[in-house]
């Protein structure tokens, strides 16, 4: 399959603006503590429900088989941020509150190296755009 | 009919694989009156070379924009279309003889730092090497528009103004 190299610079846009898409949805869920319930084993053994904090998203960008970019979306397995706050609504009995795994500074590199990486992508198209019009001017 | 054949033999060379067929040499040399006098038009002279800078700076533009597009993919080796071969090319056109000759895409004879996950594409060179491949393109497009307007002089036999 052919593609032309704006195309291709597309396909990287996409991946990096996804990557972007997806370092905002890690910061904006910097403290969220709940996304939803599980029954877990407490401290002292007996079943509690606790509060599952946001789990950290990540992206990795592998190459398909016309050599166009995209984006796999995994999560973090490293562990919770914990926090002794015994008052607050999502605190264990022990007092303990779990944060999510993000840490925002990962998440404004992450933010700046996509939107420079975009960058690259769109001069490129323009490089391509600027191509084909002298391409066109060979008829003029 | 000599045209017409020679930009179904183009189609037939542009598509598909990651290489690009350069198309020196697409005039065939043809039994009929018509098609040799094509020929000495549109075979001699820097037509072929500049045609051939034309492919070459496309098809590379197209590489470096796959390079860009994965400069955070895990595992990719940076790919280019190597600069020797095209030179041989151009020798070839310049020397007039008409055999299409192939330029193939493999990893970038600038090896950039291997970055973690096993990616080597510097953005600065991809950069750099796109606009040395702009300038290319510009210059070669710009003589062929002037080979063509002469062209079209001698054709008319006026000179435009």
């Amino acid at each position: 399959m052919d593609l032309s190299s704006i195309d291709i610079s597309a396909a990287g846009m996409r991946v990096q603006r996804q990557r972007m898409d997806l370092a905002a949805a890690n910061l904006a869920n910097v403290d969220t503590t709940s996304v939803r319930e599980e029954s877990l084993p407490s401290e002292d053994g007996r079943q509690e429900i606790r509060h599952i904090p946001y789990r950290r998203q990540v992206a990795a960008v592998v190459c398909d088989t016309n050599g166009l970019p995209s984006l796999v979306v995994t999560e973090d397995a490293s562990a919770f941020r914990e926090e002794q706050q015994p008052g607050h609504p999502h605190a264990t009995a022990a007092g303990t509150v779990y944060y999510p795994n993000v840490d925002p500074m990962v998440e404004m590199v992450d933010l700046i190296s996509a939107s420079r990486a975009y960058e690259a992508n769109l001069t490129a198209v323009e490089v391509a755009k600027s191509m084909h019009q002298s391409a066109l001017r060979i008829l003029a | 009919m000599g045209i017409w054949f020679d930009i179904k033999e183009l189609w037939a060379l542009s598509d598909g694989e990651s290489g690009t067929h350069l198309a020196i040499g697409r005039a065939k040399s043809d039994s009929d009156i018509g098609g040799k006098m094509l020929d000495r038009l549109f075979a001699g002279g820097s037509l072929p070379a500049l045609e051939a800078m034309l492919t070459f700076s496309s098809e590379r533009q197209r590489l470096i924009a796959t390079n860009i597009a994965n400069v955070d993919t895990l595992g990719y080796r940076a790919r280019d279309l190597s600069e020797s071969d095209f030179r041989q090319a151009l020798d070839q056109a310049f020397g007039g003889r008409n055999l299409p000759y192939r330029v193939d895409a493999r990893e970038a004879a600038e090896r950039g730092t291997l970055k973690p996950g096993g990616n080597n594409v510097d953005l600065e060179v991809e950069m750099a090497k796109m606009l040395r491949n702009n300038v290319l393109h510009s210059t070669a497009a710009t003589l062929l528009a002037h080979q063509f307007s002469l062209l079209r002089e001698a054709v008319s036999g006026r000179v435009n103004a």
